[in-house]
């Protein structure tokens, strides 16, 4: 009788045991999880973003002027060239008036 | 019973009792087995899905840097093409503005390559032939009354009768012929005329201003 009781709380103290493995794995998972959630993950702009789009911008203020330069050497003559064919083309037109 | 007896009881007695508690610490022992590799797994099982928590927080990131990226490259390239955009814009209106510079000396007998005169008896012609009346009105600019009665002589000669309007209209100069009803008009004006030539050319005169050529 003495050995079956022994043998009884043996087994149960195991068995309280693995309660308490199994609920300290938990409350671990629970914390990796949480960790996970509020780990910072990293990351950073390329430094050389900014740098790009400033010299996207700068290439375009080159082009401007370039182009202004040499829209400016044209302007006179083209200028001339459409006053003649206003003039001389056939631009006229009728419409009802009432 | 004899002593012989006595013995041997005490001896099957203890065996099984040593029986009973070895049954029980092997099923003890079975059981703490089962609980940490039960407990393995629940570990095993929260890294994973931490990696995969991780790992989407950083695609999630990486995805938010690459849009910022692109959005500051793309406001870039919108500010680029303004600046040009804004440029072309203000040197078309100068070519315009020259163009209409020039018209207006040209109607003011200012620039000698033309013969103003010529050009209001051309227009008035065409408006004429155009409207197919026996009697047209011819209107114009005040400066321009004058100019307007000896043209309308001269169209007198081929037939067609013109009056000059006594109402004048605002314009750079040209003419408007109008029949006697005035429910037709012709317009040769170089203000309608330019406006006419800049719809259907802007394009053209947008690549000869800028191309290469």
């Amino acid at each position: 009788m003495e050995a079956e009781n022994e043998a009884t709380k043996i087994t149960l103290e195991a068995e309280e045991e693995a309660k308490r493995i199994i609920e300290e794995a938990e409350e671990e998972a629970k914390r990796i999880i949480e960790e996970a959630k509020n780990s910072p993950v990293e990351a950073k702009l390329p430094k050389n973003i900014d740098r790009e789009a400033q010299e996207i911008v700068e290439r375009a203020k080159m082009k401007v002027e370039e182009l202004r330069e040499n829209a400016m050497k044209k302007m006179n003559f083209l200028a001339n060239e459409i006053v003649r064919e206003v003039l001389e083309g056939e631009w006229g037109g009728s419409s009802r008036h009432r | 019973m004899s002593g012989e007896e006595v013995v041997d009881i005490d001896k099957n007695s203890e065996t099984i009792v040593r029986a009973i508690l070895k049954m029980a610490e092997d099923r003890a022992r079975a059981i703490r087995k089962e609980a940490e590799e039960r407990a393995n797994e629940i570990i095993g099982s929260a890294k994973e899905e931490a990696d995969i928590i991780i790992k989407a927080k950083r695609e999630r990131i990486e995805r938010e840097l690459r849009e910022e990226v692109a959005r500051k490259r793309s406001a870039a390239e919108v500010e680029a093409n303004q600046l040009i955009l804004r440029m072309k814009t203000e040197l078309l209106n100068e070519l315009f503005r020259r163009v209409n510079q020039k018209l207006a000396a040209i109607s003011e007998g200012q620039d000698l390559n033309w013969e103003y005169k010529e050009l209001l008896a051309k227009y008035s012609l065409e408006g004429a032939k155009a409207l197919e009346e026996k009697r047209v009105y011819l209107m114009g600019r005040e400066n321009d009354k004058k100019l307007l009665e000896s043209i309308s002589k001269e169209l007198g000669k081929r037939d067609i009768e013109a009056l000059v309007n006594d109402k004048t209209i605002p314009i750079i100069g040209g003419v408007v012929v109008r029949d006697e009803r005035d429910m037709r008009r012709y317009y040769n004006t170089f203000d309608g005329r330019f406006g006419a030539y800049k719809e259907a050319k802007e394009i053209e005169i947008i690549q000869r201003l800028f191309g290469e050529a």
